[in-house]
């Protein structure tokens, strides 16, 4: 018997029972079906998580306050530690720096309010973030030293508070005190979760300290959240991350034996960080989907199992007529086959048309990011096949050691 | 052609050992026409099975055109069955929902690759069937049903026709037209004709009789 006679037969006597061989079908066309839109889903949120942490800008070093080793207290990092680390003449890696010092605040402007994240920062940070400006102009270190009440603002903060109004001089009030606008920011866009620095107001970060901050510190210095490094190219960027390591490590006056008392992390650590959460829901949810077409494979098997009871007459019929326990297996095996690659192929398309509605789906101002792609086709369908493969194996091998005798006198 | 030294078939059932054939030998030459009596429970239909190659003797020896049947693997047999037997049953065991020719055709599906669909025709065209050929068993009755079964044992050119109460369901006149096809194919083609059955008037139609009781021989007779 050829391939080809072996498939004809197959669709032959699915398609005698066309009900039971359709509900079957439904089976394998709802396991893929929730395979694909799953692992598009996840795949999709993967690839919006990678693109807004590389859209940050690139060759960053980001350092944070860690815990004390022995206390446990949240330890310090200052504006001292962004003076030094900006020391050209000792690091040679490293081509800025700029603190980062974030709050939540409250922006009022006449009857309009938002709450949004109210950075402190440095001149630097518009170099170090990639940023552009639509209107006006950027904070300056001049504004930094007189701790100036002045504010830039994200495109969208903008748009929301001032509407249609030139932003260039009017008042917005932060937490009740008012500042200045002296720039707007071009829009940025990416940010998961609407967070984006589309959203946020800029202020000199010695403001932000002295004006807002209720942190309790040492006189003299500014506390942070965070440290940004950029380094002079991306071939640097480990240069720079040891260099920073050992400026701070001597600042911090931390002995040879000692922990680091600050954390410092490369954008590359972030980005595996985040690849390793979301690739971990990618495959968190595939395991689900794959629960359902595990369900759909053994209705397949239930269903070929009914079949071979059914056919024992036919098996015995045909082994009558010369067939061999191989055809006999190569038979089932290859309806089964037969069925859940149908239902592969139907699910993979409802998966595509599904993934596409769910691309539709608006989350803030963002469309919900799916991928359709290859990988996960060749996955789904690989997957059905050999579903059917591995559940039409155990009927088949129950319908070719029929003995013929026996098959034939069953009634 | 057929030679069997002191068959014997054992089967097992519930615990109970019965003795379905017991010790028979006996030579069928190429080109008989042999009918095989008995009543129900005779055991002919347990040495239908031998003769066959459904089923191996639990004793003794069975030769089939030279080859010893009892020591040949589950697909060796498959191989002998498909090449050299070809099987018609009392309810005709035609795949309800394919056409004629399709069943036709499925006799040939395990041994041959080329011309099935000239070589079908021409088998049922033999049989009288050739303005049927695309009808379904269910669309057919009785007599027509047991002429495509004869077209698909005929059609791979057997040495050796197997008919298990070939007329059993069938009435009369249509059983007599089923006998005529038979005697006819044993007259023309040199095929081996082999009838299990319990009438007389169809074993009287052969040119032997072998009358089986209690899983033995009990009359070997020329008639013609």
């Amino acid at each position: 018997m050829n391939f080809y006679t072996i498939l004809k037969t197959s669709i032959n006597s699915l398609s005698t029972n066309k009900l039971r061989s359709g509900l079957t079908l439904l089976g394998i066309i709802i396991g893929i079906l929730s395979v694909i839109s799953l692992m598009g889903m996840g795949k999709g949120f993967e690839k919006s998580v990678t693109d807004t942490i590389e859209s940050l800008g690139t060759n960053l070093i980001f350092i944070s306050p860690s815990r004390d080793s022995r206390s446990g207290a949240q330890t310090i990092i200052s504006l001292k530690d962004v003076q030094v680390l900006a020391d050209e003449r000792k690091n040679t890696s490293i081509k800025s720096v700029t603190p980062e010092l974030i709050q939540m605040g409250k922006l009022n402007f006449g009857n309009n309010w938002k709450y949004t994240q109210v950075y402190g920062i440095t001149q630097n940070y518009k170099d170090v973030r990639n940023l552009e400006m639509k209107y006006g102009s950027f904070l300056s270190d001049i504004h930094v030293e007189n701790i100036s009440e002045v504010a830039v603002l994200g495109f969208k903060a903008a748009n929301e508070l001032l509407g249609n109004r030139n932003p260039i001089g009017q008042y917005v009030k932060i937490n009740g005190r008012s500042m200045m606008v002296i720039g707007v920011l071009k829009e940025k866009g990416g940010g998961f979760g609407g967070v984006s620095i589309d959203d946020r107001a800029l202020i000199p970060v010695t403001t932000a300290h002295f004006r807002f901050s209720s942190n309790n510190t040492t006189p003299g210095t500014v506390n942070l959240n965070s440290i940004v490094v950029e380094a002079i190219n991306s071939e640097s960027v480990n240069k720079a991350l040891l260099e920073a390591t050992s400026v701070l490590r001597f600042n911090h006056k931390i002995g040879a034996d000692e922990d680091d008392d600050f954390q410092i992390l490369n954008q590359q650590d972030i980005l595996e960080t985040f690849q390793t959460i979301t690739q971990g829901i990618t495959i968190f949810l595939g395991a689900v989907a794959g629960i359902s077409l595990l369900v759909g494979g053994i209705g397949v098997m239930n269903i070929m199992l009914v079949s071979v009871t059914e056919r024992t007459r036919e098996i015995g019929i045909r082994k009558s007529l010369g067939a061999k326990r191989k055809d006999i297996l190569l038979q089932f095996v290859s309806e089964s086959i037969v069925l859940s690659s149908l239902g592969g192929m139907v699910g993979i398309f409802l998966g595509w048309v599904s993934l596409y509605f769910i691309g539709q789906v608006k989350i803030g101002d963002d469309l919900f990011n799916t991928e359709f792609t290859l990988d996960i086709v060749l996955l789904s369908f690989g997957v059905s096949a050999i579903t059917g493969l591995f559940f039409g194996i155990f009927p088949a091998v129950r319908a070719s050691k029929l003995q013929p005798v026996d098959a034939l006198r069953y009634q | 052609m057929i030679k069997l030294n002191n068959v014997s078939k054992i089967y097992e059932l519930s615990g109970i050992q019965v003795n379905a054939v017991k010790s028979v030998s006996l030579n069928i030459n190429q080109g008989e026409f042999v009918s095989i009596m008995g009543p129900s429970g005779s055991g002919k239909s347990t040495m239908m099975n031998i003769l066959g190659c459904l089923d191996i003797p639990s004793t003794g020896e069975y030769f089939l055109d030279g080859t010893e049947i009892g020591s040949l693997t589950d697909n060796q047999l498959s191989e002998i069955r498909g090449e050299k037997v070809g099987f018609i049953f009392q309810t005709y065991n035609l795949l309800p929902r394919i056409s004629a020719i399709d069943n036709v055709m499925m006799g040939l599906s395990y041994i041959s690759n080329s011309n099935n669909k000239e070589k079908a025709e021409i088998a049922l065209e033999k049989v009288g069937l050739k303005d049927r050929m695309g009808h379904k068993p269910v669309e057919m009755s009785g007599g027509e049903q047991q002429r495509v079964s004869i077209a698909r044992a005929l059609v791979k050119n057997p040495r050796i026709v197997l008919a298990d109460e070939p007329t059993g369901a069938l009435d009369t006149k249509t059983g007599s037209e089923i006998m005529e096809i038979l005697s006819g194919l044993n007259s023309e083609s040199q095929i081996t004709v082999l009838i299990v059955t319990h009438e007389p008037h169809i074993a009287e139609q052969t040119n032997r009789i072998i009358s089986f009781r209690d899983g033995e021989v009990i009359k070997d007779e020329s008639i013609k």
